[in-house]
């Protein structure tokens, strides 16, 4: 059985925010709601300014706070290391978005939209469209996402994102389960992220963690995460984000 | 970004002492939380039965009505940035988080292997008693 982790390797990362984009793609996610997500930190003051990067997927911890204080069960650990949510088993509760430290869990408020990225009904988008793909209309509705996967046959990559449970990244569990890389890994223009078994020593995960010092967000939390950040190029203690949420004071 | 051991014990005693004191529960005559936590877990306590972040939900009775947490006990207008916890993606109106967010380092005061179920600790997920 493998262990799945990830390696994110921040002096690769040039910040384009191409793992977002690909798992939006991937998981067709609502609307402010970011599975992947890559923070943009400044320091500094001009002309001495530096930039740094913090691409954010689930930390799929071994220990995951989640897990534990989940009422249902949905929240569950896989044997291959994916902190998986049976979307048919949540109830909303919410309590995996207080428990988790890297605040990845997002609930559904609203009843999410098919397909985000366009609405192929709409006339206005189909006629756009057809220059370039010649009338077909390509399948971001992607049905895995409502497929039952693993032993346990549970809906687990995104279930259709239905309004009142939580959801967060799945490692793309669809795409791992056909042997395939997380869609944010594949899309890396850098191959900062990287994927694969912990356990296996001729991965590339485990050959860049060696080739490396890595380090893990949080660590005082005890979550032990299965994310694995290398590269000097993190935020200082005095970083703050370049994009603040809404609302924000601090 | 592991923090030294020194710093993880100071970390714990200030989130505890900042919870206990917003809360106003060391006062005298109170229930001490231990105690409280126990007959939560016995059912001597009904706290409800839905779980749920709601303020009328068991969240927010354990910790707020129970306990007597006051909101500044756990929501803060600003989270240092040490403290940070990489939570909040720029699109979300965290001013819709009524009172503010929340900083989770005072969970930890008594959810690492304190009167309160483990969250944080050592035990694994396996270990901790399923409801």
């Amino acid at each position: 059985m493998p262990r799945y982790g990830m390696v994110i390797d921040l002096d690769r990362c040039v910040g384009c925010r191409a793992c977002m984009e690909a798992c939006k793609v991937e998981n067709n996610t609502p609307q402010a709601i970011f599975w992947m997500y890559l923070f943009r930190f400044e320091e500094g003051e001009f002309p001495a300014t530096r930039i740094s990067f913090l691409p954010r997927p689930c930390m799929h911890c071994d220990n995951a706070p989640c897990v534990k204080v989940c009422p249902t069960g949905a929240r569950y650990k896989r044997d291959d290391g994916l902190v998986a949510t049976n979307a048919d088993a949540c109830i909303g509760s919410r309590y995996c978005v207080a428990a988790c430290p890297y605040g990845v869990n997002s609930f559904n408020w609203k009843e999410p939209k098919a397909n985000y990225y366009l609405d192929w009904s709409a006339p206005s988008a189909a006629q756009a469209l057809k220059p370039v793909t010649a009338g077909a209309v390509p399948p971001y509705d992607n049905p895995d996402l409502d497929r039952k996967w693993g032993k346990e046959q549970r809906k687990i990559a995104g279930g259709g994102h239905r309004q009142g449970i939580v959801e967060k990244c799945t490692f793309c569990v669809q795409r791992v389960e056909k042997g395939l890389k997380p869609a944010c890994v594949t899309a890396c223009p850098v191959s900062a992220l990287e994927f694969g078994d912990l356990d296996d020593p001729a991965s590339a995960v485990s050959r860049r963690l060696r080739s490396d010092r890595s380090f893990r967000l949080r660590e005082d939390f005890g979550t032990e995460p299965r994310v694995h950040y290398i590269g000097a190029a993190r935020a200082g203690t005095g970083a703050r984000e370049i994009e603040q949420p809404k609302g924000a004071t601090a | 970004m592991s923090i030294p051991r020194a710093a993880q014990a100071l970390l714990l005693i200030g989130g505890l002492f900042a919870v206990v004191a917003a809360s106003g529960a060391a006062e005298v005559g109170v229930t001490p939380w231990p105690t409280t936590a126990e007959q939560i877990r016995k059912g001597k306590i009904d706290v409800g039965k839905k779980y749920g972040m709601g303020t009328d939900q068991r969240f927010h009775r354990i910790h707020e009505s129970t306990l007597g947490l006051e909101c500044a006990a756990c929501h803060a207008d600003r989270i240092p940035a040490s403290a940070r916890t990489f939570s909040v993606p720029p699109a979300v109106d965290v001013s819709q988080a009524s009172p503010g967010p929340v900083d989770r380092r005072v969970c930890q005061g008594c959810h690492v292997g304190g009167p309160a179920r483990d969250v944080y600790g050592s035990q694994r997920p396996s270990e901790v008693k399923q409801r």
